[in-house]
């Protein structure tokens, strides 16, 4: 039995972490969060901004260590495990290893989708950001003191059924904010780079089909369609209640700052079974666990529209 | 008219967490900073941005210690609009 477990875990384990290796860079999390390696575990990760985003700086006199302009960012990770189980008597049987094959497939891919969900927290529950306010909110600050909103009101006819002439229109207006906001670095950001940043979060299906016929038609009457392939389009299943009419929309430019910071402190290892269990209820679990940290970050690099 | 009352109010300790430690919040364009030290507000009735924001913790309170600011939100009160009057009933002219 205990061989035969083993023999199980040597071959799933493998397909386990390359299903995870294979899929995490596909997923959605390098245009919502800026990824930052931790190993050392700590319960606690305090970041500088400088740390994330250091700036060249002309050497004059002694060297200057880049201080963040916002104090430091305190992150806490916390453990996340995925854990499926399977019958005992398969083992027996002799199809416990297909069992395990097809599961610990499931359990790679829950990791790197489970990683992004995190992230998008920051912007589904537009969680407390940096500067003490909403993650969407209008009065958050800019380092010179101006007052800034990553809220923009727009008008739709219906505002749960807007048309793609009103989406247009407020993908613009956001576009223009979002390079409004985007003072946070000293940097030179192309246009073809902002257009290929762009991810739009939907929240039901009348809006995701306004914006989807935004990104997917050639023309509208003799007008190009400007915004044919112009950004990604995803949808939010899980709304929370009363967003359900909101658009958020995210400008990831390249090695940019995104919403989230996302602290890898240690990724999954590998499959772990527990036999404990087996002798009450026969099943034996498996699973992989790994220690993840978020926090909301730079609200610059997201707008949401609010339709009345 | 409501008479008037004087609120505490601070932020939790989720915002004092923050680098900033402070928060802003909008009340029809005034822009109010609140943080650790408390901010006394005189109103008749709170305005829903500070009474609904879960961020905020709020008290009410006697009176604001001597030689703080309180800040006003009193609303002037609003004049009643005199009442539509019944329109009087269509009369047909006679041919």
């Amino acid at each position: 039995m205990l061989s035969d477990l083993k023999s199980i875990a040597v071959r799933a384990t493998p397909i386990a972490l390359d299903i995870y290796d294979k899929t995490d860079p596909t997923t959605l999390l390098p245009f919502v969060a800026v990824v930052v390696s931790d190993p050392s575990l700590a319960e606690e990760v305090n970041l500088e901004w400088a740390a994330v985003f250091p700036e060249l700086r002309k050497w004059i006199g002694d060297r200057v260590a880049q201080q963040g302009f916002a104090g430091k960012l305190k992150i806490r990770p916390e453990l996340y495990e995925v854990t499926l189980d399977f019958d005992s008597i398969d083992i027996e049987r002799g199809t416990a290893l297909i069992q395990a094959t097809e599961k610990a497939t499931r359990i790679g891919r829950a990791f790197a989708v489970g990683k992004v969900l995190l992230a998008y927290r920051v912007l589904r529950e537009n969680q407390l950001t940096y500067d003490g306010q909403d993650f969407f909110d209008n009065a958050h600050q800019h380092p010179d003191g101006t007052l800034a909103s990553n809220l923009v009101n727009v008008v739709r006819a219906d505002p749960a059924a807007p048309d793609v002439i009103e989406v247009r229109d407020e993908l613009s207006a956001a576009v223009d904010r979002l390079m409004a906001n985007s003072i946070l670095r000293d940097e030179l950001v192309r246009s073809d780079e902002v257009r290929k940043g762009l991810v739009v979060f939907v929240r039901s299906q009348k809006v995701w089909s306004a914006y989807e016929k935004l990104r997917t038609e050639k023309s509208f009457g003799a007008d190009p369609n400007l915004w044919q392939n112009a950004f990604e389009l995803v949808r939010d299943f899980r709304p929370k209640v009363g967003t359900e009419n909101t658009v958020d929309v995210v400008l990831a430019t390249p090695n940019g700052p995104r919403p989230a910071i996302f602290v890898v402190s240690r990724e999954p290892q590998g499959l772990k079974f527990d036999q404990s269990k087996e002798f009450a209820s026969r099943y034996i679990p498996f699973g992989m666990d790994a220690m993840y940290g978020v926090t909301p970050a730079f609200w610059q690099t997201a707008v949401r529209v609010l339709p009345t | 008219m409501k008479e008037p009352k004087i609120y505490k109010i601070r932020v939790t300790g989720e915002v004092l967490e923050t680098p900033n430690a402070t928060r802003r919040v909008d009340v029809d364009g005034q822009v109010v900073t609140f943080g650790r030290e408390p901010v006394y507000v005189r109103a008749a009735e709170l305005p829903p941005q500070l009474a609904d924001d879960p961020y905020l913790r709020i008290e009410m309170v006697d009176s604001a210690p001597p030689d703080v600011e309180v800040i006003e939100f009193l609303k002037p009160e609003r004049v009643q609009d005199p009442a539509p009057t019944a329109a009087a009933p269509a009369t047909r002219k006679r041919s």
